[in-house]
């Protein structure tokens, strides 16, 4: 039995002293925008704090790149599902105007949805939305999304396992 | 995809949720469901549970044509995930490259199931050093804290090389039993009521049942629930998935193709007259095909394949 190397110590005021302008520069390269970078920086390291782990984080640079790169990832799929909401209810014949406050919280419940169903292929998204949305039964789902109706159950069944599985994350 | 694995109520539950919402629902379904949903308390806790993972989910959309609306706006697909889900998966698939693995994963891999699919041997670096090197169709759950590295094998087999940390033992569970790191590499494999741990350098103290014991490089035994097996050498090659082979010194057919199932998509059926055949030998994992061949060629055994998706293996004819 080797002695290992112990890993550098860091606090994570460390972390933010040493790293926070090297990773802001890093976001607003991807970015363009010195606010969202500072933005997203700010919450790369809100992250950080929840991982508490930080000492034993052997190489600090990949470390926050990773954590960088799901802040980004969160960013922007949070703008595109807000875009592709307000689209849509842009194009209701009654256009209810919602008020601000409210639209963020569908964008919220969005994102909480998008991301439980993250890994669910596109059909069986689709699958479980036509049945938890529109109340369709399983023939005419299978119809809609061209599989079979063995299919939508098998689907039906990875969308609600997910659902579970995230809120036991939870 | 792979679904995560959810515990058995609630499994029953997600089921009995996938028929319900058919469309196509019969009296007769509803009286089974009912059934099962007063049988056990527990059957109505897992099914309030899910149920309320699915409306409450879609419950903060509103109603009505803005519910619709956002249904519509889940249906965008990511532009950019794809390209980001498929860095980390390549830097996680890349295991063997320590260096790179340490680099990459994220402390947040330590909170997250560690999975692996059909066919599909993977080695992870963990934060604390250790490396642990899952088999096909093998799951488990992390939980490492300041006092010990605690490995959850929910499913398949794990091979660990334990980085040395006196203050924090390394423990694999099983709902069976724990084994302890001594210092150590070795091997956890998951049976259907049982596990088996091998031992390749060091110790390591298995515990199971009330009962413990030091098991030393070159031993393996066999736990269930109700204790500890006698060390077995033999049982210490169950390691050798590691390296993509399957080693058995005289095993049943029927558990060889039980350690060959995991690697294949398709399915593999055995007759039980076929399963009690014994089997010796090493085997790749990696090329079922050949591994199927070759028994086909020593054992008594006719081997059929449909569309390549479906083996069936039954006791040679007398005709041949």
């Amino acid at each position: 039995m080797s002695p290992s190397a112990q890993p550098t110590e860091h606090s994570a005021a460390e972390l933010y002293e040493a790293h926070h302008s090297w990773l802001q520069a890093w976001l607003r390269r991807r970015l363009g925008c010195r606010h969202d970078a500072a933005d997203l920086a700010h919450d790369t390291f809100v992250r950080v704090l929840a991982g508490r782990q930080t000492e034993t984080i052997r190489e600090p640079r990949a470390f926050l790149t990773t954590l960088a790169q799901r802040t980004l990832f969160t960013f922007w799929r949070r703008r595109e599902l807000e875009r592709a909401y307000l689209d849509s209810l842009g194009a209701l014949p009654s256009a209810t105007v919602a008020s601000e406050e409210s639209r963020a919280l569908v964008i919220e419940a969005l994102m909480h949805i998008d991301r439980a169903l993250q890994r669910l292929p596109l059909k069986a998204r689709q699958t479980f939305l036509y049945s938890q949305l529109d109340g369709l039964g399983y023939a005419e789902i299978a119809v809609r999304v061209g599989v079979s109706v063995i299919t939508v159950r098998r689907y039906m069944k990875q969308a609600i396992t997910l659902c579970v599985a995230a809120r036991l994350d939870a | 995809m792979t679904a995560p694995l959810l515990p058995a109520d609630l499994e029953s539950a997600v089921d009995w949720m996938v028929l319900l919402s058919s469309g196509s629902v019969t009296a007769a379904d509803r009286a089974r469901f009912e059934q099962w949903r007063l049988a056990d308390p527990r059957h109505r806790a897992a099914w309030e549970k899910v149920n309320a993972a699915v409306k409450d989910s879609f419950a903060a959309l509103g109603g009505g044509e803005q519910r619709l609306a956002a249904g519509r706006a889940l249906l965008t697909p990511p532009a950019r995930r794809r390209m980001l889900r498929n860095a980390l998966g390549l830097a996680l698939a890349a295991g063997g490259l320590a260096a790179l693995v340490d680099r990459q994963t994220p402390l947040r891999t330590l909170a997250a199931d560690l999975r692996t699919g059909t066919g599909e041997r993977r080695a992870y670096t963990l934060p604390d050093g250790s490396e642990l090197t899952l088999n096909a169709r093998s799951a488990v759950d992390l939980d490492f804290s300041a006092g010990e590295r605690r490995v959850r094998l929910k499913a398949g087999a794990v091979y660990a090389r334990v980085a040395p940390d006196a203050a924090r033992p390394f423990i694999v569970a099983t709902a069976e039993g724990e084994v302890q790191a001594l210092g150590t590499v070795f091997s956890v494999a998951r049976e259907e009521e049982a596990c088996v741990v091998s031992v390749v350098e060091h110790l390591v103290e298995v515990r199971a049942g009330g009962q413990r014991r030091v098991l030393r490089a070159g031993e393996g035994l066999r736990f269930d629930a109700r204790g500890l097996g006698m060390p077995d050498a033999m049982l210490a090659d169950a390691a050798a998935w590691q390296t993509g082979m399957l080693v058995v010194h005289d095993e049943s057919l029927g558990a060889v193709v039980h350690a060959l199932q995991p690697y294949r998509r398709g399915i593999i059926r055995i007759t039980p007259a076929a399963a009690r055949l014994r089997v010796l030998g090493a085997f790749p994992l990696d090329d079922t095909g050949r591994t199927l061949e070759s028994l086909r060629q020593t054992l008594p055994i006719d081997v059929t394949s449909l569309g390549g998706w479906f083996v069936s293996i039954d006791l040679r004819r007398a005709s041949h």
